[in-house]
């Protein structure tokens, strides 16, 4: 079954909205199941799930920090454990277990929005009557992402031709030599942006308002049915929550 | 016509272009021929009227196609007149796939669906890229990739081509490939503009210009 990329936004409009309002381990989590029950759903699910897995193992750190630094800077609630001044705290755990479910939500999520082709946004933007100009905006930044990464391999190949191996240095020194990439990677990416803004519109970009689509995406019959359910929960849980 | 009027043009004391005048016919092919760094690029830059829009320097003169002076017009309004083959095929790479790169200018120039889908097939037939259509462009090998910045290009349908560098990166059958099909648009009336340093374009070219003489 493959879902529209139009009925993936509503839906993850609603899944963050829900994130936002409730506080509870236990939504928390349910999205967290949902999201990963739509990737699984998506196309070309063994690749996915693989990128997925390696990008959550080069994470594990900062969930493990983001969870202590809850549990020790949040002290408020019943004591579980008590070392002098650090506290252990069920509020504390809770928020840790919420704040980390969170961060899984969106990395969750921003892996089901990169693994759709950069054309459907513009189809999906223009079916929902976007300016072109802006839809191609967002859907450039949405399809330079993979770019700029493969050129942040790149100078990581010729940093590891060069002798510097990158897995051998510590978190410290790979947070260094990062921050000292970003800067070679940006500028390159800035400069470019003017010869592919010369080059778009030597190809007619911007001269009309609107445009010819050769493509269009149709929803399907369940694509109607899931967007009306999301539409319909998402206004029931916002009216629920101001009322 | 193409008509280049007393163009000159320096990037501060470096005198690229002096005092030019140019005309092209519909149908005829120059060969801008020159080392690296000779003004080359510059004066394809001129025509497509990236200078001095974009491109700042000490610039006179005028370009005209037809009665149009082409720095009236917006620059988008520039693809309706010209097509721009540049020297970094993966500059004038924007979509994911060859079939949607291909499809990108003409949808702009609000060309009928079908219309742009017959194009689509005669410049892929002509440049033998049909197998590519639904490959990643970021796939694309850089020879491929200017094959189909070029295809691109064609499917402008706009009556002059500029190239930049086109043999530079390509092998000796697609080269081939490319002149039966620059060819082809001369004789269709095409005004084309080469600029290539290396000496493989003889046979298409009604006329040389050494950049050398126009400083």
């Amino acid at each position: 079954m493959k879902i529209n990329l139009r009925t993936i936004l509503i839906i993850i409009i609603l899944l963050t909205t829900i994130s936002l309002l409730f506080q509870q381990v236990l939504v928390q989590l349910y999205l967290v199941l949902i999201s990963l029950g739509l990737i699984l759903l998506s196309s070309h699910r063994k690749k996915n799930m693989k990128s997925l897995q390696q990008r959550f193992q080069g994470l594990i750190k900062l969930f493990v920090i983001l969870f202590l630094m809850q549990i020790i800077f949040r002290n408020e609630g019943n004591v579980y454990m008590e070392w002098g001044i650090v506290k252990i705290t069920d509020q504390g755990v809770n928020y840790g277990l919420i704040s980390t479910l969170r961060i899984t939500l969106i990395i969750l999520l921003a892996a089901l929005l990169f693994q759709r082709p950069f054309y459907d946004y513009l189809l999906a933007f223009h079916s929902w009557h976007f300016p072109y100009e802006i839809s191609f905006l967002i859907a450039s930044v949405i399809n330079f992402i993979p770019t700029y990464r493969s050129q942040f391999l790149t100078i990581k190949e010729n940093l590891y031709l060069r002798g510097i191996y990158f897995r051998k240095l510590t978190l410290f020194q790979r947070f260094r030599t990062v921050s000292q990439l970003i800067f070679p990677v940006l500028s390159r990416a800035l400069l470019q942006v003017k010869d592919r803004a010369i080059a778009l519109e030597l190809r007619g970009f911007r001269l009309y308002k609107n445009r010819t689509f050769i493509y269009e995406h149709k929803l399907a019959v369940w694509d109607w049915l899931i967007q009306l359910f999301c539409l319909l929960l998402l206004v029931f849980i916002v009216k629920g929550q101001i009322l | 016509m193409l008509k280049l009027v007393d163009v000159s043009f320096a990037f501060g004391k470096n005198q690229l272009l002096h005092h030019l005048d140019l005309q092209l016919l519909p149908g005829e092919a120059v060969w801008l021929q020159g080392p690296n760094a000779s003004g080359k690029t510059t004066l394809l830059n001129i025509i497509a009227t990236i200078i001095p829009r974009f491109i700042h320097g000490n610039f006179s003169g005028q370009v005209f196609w037809q009665d149009t002076n082409l720095h009236e017009l917006n620059f988008p309004q520039i693809a309706t007149v010209l097509g721009f083959l540049r020297q970094h095929p993966q500059q004038q790479l924007f979509f994911p796939k060859v079939e949607q790169e291909l499809a990108f200018g003409p949808e702009n120039l609000r060309k009928p669906a079908e219309e742009i889908l017959a194009t689509m097939e005669e410049v892929c037939n002509q440049l033998q890229i049909n197998s590519l259509l639904q490959v990643e462009t970021a796939k694309l090998s850089f020879g491929q990739k200017k094959l189909v910045a070029l295809a691109a290009n064609l499917m402008l349908k706009a009556p002059i081509l500029l190239l930049d560098e086109p043999a530079v990166g390509i092998s000796t059958n697609n080269l081939h490939l490319i002149k039966q099909v620059l060819l082809k648009e001369k004789e269709r009336g095409k005004i084309l503009v080469i600029a290539d340093h290396l000496p493989v374009w003889y046979d298409l070219a009604d006329r040389i210009l050494p950049m050398s003489e126009l400083r």
